[in-house]
């Protein structure tokens, strides 16, 4: 505290609730509580930040501590430099005031009645800013001489957003979003419009925030509590994050469907198989991976009573297994009457396909070697398809649990698969 | 030597595990033999999907737990016994269930499942 000043700012609080004036609620994803809960700002005590959709006029409760000495009565206001790139850093504009405010009490704290709207709208743009205000009272002493006195500066980390967000969306907190995901997201999508810049940017800006894949966590919370998560968690956290912007996008969950031929005891195929690490990994995650002798097939087709070679590996690798009860998660973006893909954990640039956002109806999908999801995303991402397989005179199974991979088979070496989607 | 079928039956019924619990794989493949023939499920095996869902599909498990990429395992051995009791028109029972995995924070393709359940109210649909 400042005990030497007579009068001073104590506290300010953005996210009352009291008006709807474009703020977003802001949560901790660690206590899982609302930072606006209580003032974000407490003079040497607490500052949290507060987010804005963009164009959006703040109001602020403002509460005063008063020792002594002071006057009764007086304007406050705020100055503090533009936050709009057009008039310059040094311009200082008065942001709130001047307020007519009558102290309850000469010493002691009062909380003025209504919140004080700010007299401009914020940028009307996205971006995250540093709004450093100074708060002064003004009056005229009984001689009639005008006054001045300082009541000490706030410095407040601010976000403005693209659009407002969908209310609760799923897996997120119970209003707004995670306080991380609104800074990140204002951060790396500072300046841009359009729903694909936007995402694309959220898709390079990824790394930044240290999450890693294969951590087993499969929601947004835990993931930012984990320091990271698998595709099931990563999915909602890129969905969340471009929701901060007021961009939807669909998820998606892509399952393999396997086939059985009772005649040879094969089954085409048991599982996809990633070979990459995953983000902000160096190596495939020890908690997921599948580490083993791998057979990697150097052709396909090929029939029983042919002879093959298979390329032995030792390796570590991801292996999605077929089925409804594994897949990998993914996100798209329907923009400009265009289809992309975003995934988040194995990919750094959106994926535009030439298909219709595929349905979430657990339908299953033949995909020949043309399909622009298989050559755009599977042959790089999903190299391999793992399969219990007849070769070279005996029948290689897929047992996971005995270390047991089968044959794995190049994607793009596959005449045809079946796949499903589901939300 | 009891099937693992009946030993979730008596888990369920009785509050029994086996000692050690159950193998990830061989509950796996006990789920999906049901979900194969669902026209021949029991009614105790109903009994004891309807108890997986009530237990949040809590399943004392041995060795290695297993790491599915897209649902945590609890929410994939509950997706699994809607699944099966929506084939085998036995849905009535997990009402409750139903009614909170529609509202609570699962992962989404379980909590569209359970929402879309709710909504048809006809266990013959595919999900």
């Amino acid at each position: 505290m400042h005990p030497e000043q007579p009068l001073s700012v104590y506290s300010l609080h953005f996210d009352h609730g009291g008006s709807d004036d474009g703020s977003i609620p802001l949560w901790c994803p660690v206590t899982q509580t609302r930072l606006g809960e209580r003032p974000e700002w407490i003079r040497d005590h607490r500052s949290e930040p507060v987010a804005y959709v963009r164009g959006s006029r703040p109001s602020v409760a403002v509460t005063l501590l008063a020792h002594h000495f002071v006057p009764a009565s007086f304007d406050l206001s705020a100055f503090g430099p533009s936050l709009s790139p057009g008039l310059g850093a040094s311009t200082s504009i008065r942001w709130v005031g001047p307020h007519p405010v009558t102290l309850e009490r000469m010493a002691g704290w009062t909380t003025l009645e209504v919140p004080l709207a700010f007299n401009r709208p914020l940028p009307n743009q996205i971006g995250a800013h540093a709004l450093d205000l100074q708060w002064v009272a003004e009056w005229t002493d009984a001689e009639g001489t005008p006054r001045r006195l300082f009541l000490g500066g706030s410095r407040h980390e601010l976000f403005t957003t693209g659009a407002p967000m969908r209310q609760a969306g799923h897996g997120g907190p119970p209003s707004g979003a995670y306080a991380p995901l609104v800074r990140w997201s204002s951060r790396w999508c500072a300046g841009l419009e359009s729903r694909k810049d936007l995402c694309d940017a959220i898709l390079r800006g990824l790394p930044e925030t240290g999450l890693r894949y294969g951590v087993p966590a499969w929601t947004v919370r835990h993931m930012l509590v984990a320091g990271g998560g698998m595709c099931g968690g990563w999915y909602q956290l890129f969905q969340q994050l471009a929701d901060c912007q007021g961009v939807r996008l669909e998820g998606r969950t892509l399952h393999l469907v396997p086939a059985d031929d009772p005649r040879t005891d094969e089954v085409r195929w048991e599982a996809m198989v990633a070979v990459a690490p995953g983000i902000n990994q160096v190596e495939p995650s020890r908690h997921i991976r599948m580490q083993g002798r791998f057979n990697d097939c150097a052709r396909y087709p090929f029939t029983p009573e042919e002879p093959v070679e298979l390329l032995s590996r030792h390796a570590a690798r991801y292996c999605f297994m077929a089925g409804w009860e594994d897949g990998h998660c993914l996100n798209f973006l329907e923009d400009g009457g265009r289809l992309y893909l975003y995934d988040a954990c194995f990919q750094t640039q959106a994926v535009e396909l030439d298909m219709p956002l595929p349905p979430e109806d657990g339908r299953p999908v033949r995909l020949g070697r043309g399909a622009s999801f298989r050559e755009r995303y599977l042959h790089p991402t999903l190299p391999f398809l793992m399969g219990t397989l007849r070769a070279n005179g005996r029948l290689w199974e897929v047992d996971l649990e005995r270390g047991e991979f089968g044959i794995t088979v190049r994607t793009e070496q596959v005449p045809e698969l079946d796949i499903l989607w589901t939300r | 030597m009891p099937t693992t079928r009946e030993q979730l039956r008596r888990m369920v019924a009785e509050g029994k595990a086996p000692s050690g619990g159950f193998g990830w794989g061989e509950l796996m493949e006990a789920l999906e033999q049901m979900e194969q023939a669902p026209d021949t499920l029991e009614a105790e095996d109903a009994d004891m999907l309807v108890g997986l869902l009530a237990q949040r599909g809590r399943v004392p498990l041995r060795g290695q737990p297993p790491v599915p990429h897209s649902m945590p395992p609890e929410e994939l051995v509950q997706y699994r016994a809607l699944k099966i009791l929506q084939q085998a028109g036995r849905l009535d029972a997990a009402r409750t269930s139903l009614e909170r995995l529609a509202r609570e924070p699962v992962a989404p393709a379980l909590r569209d499942l359970a929402r879309r359940l709710l909504t048809r109210g006809a266990p013959e649909e595919e999900a």
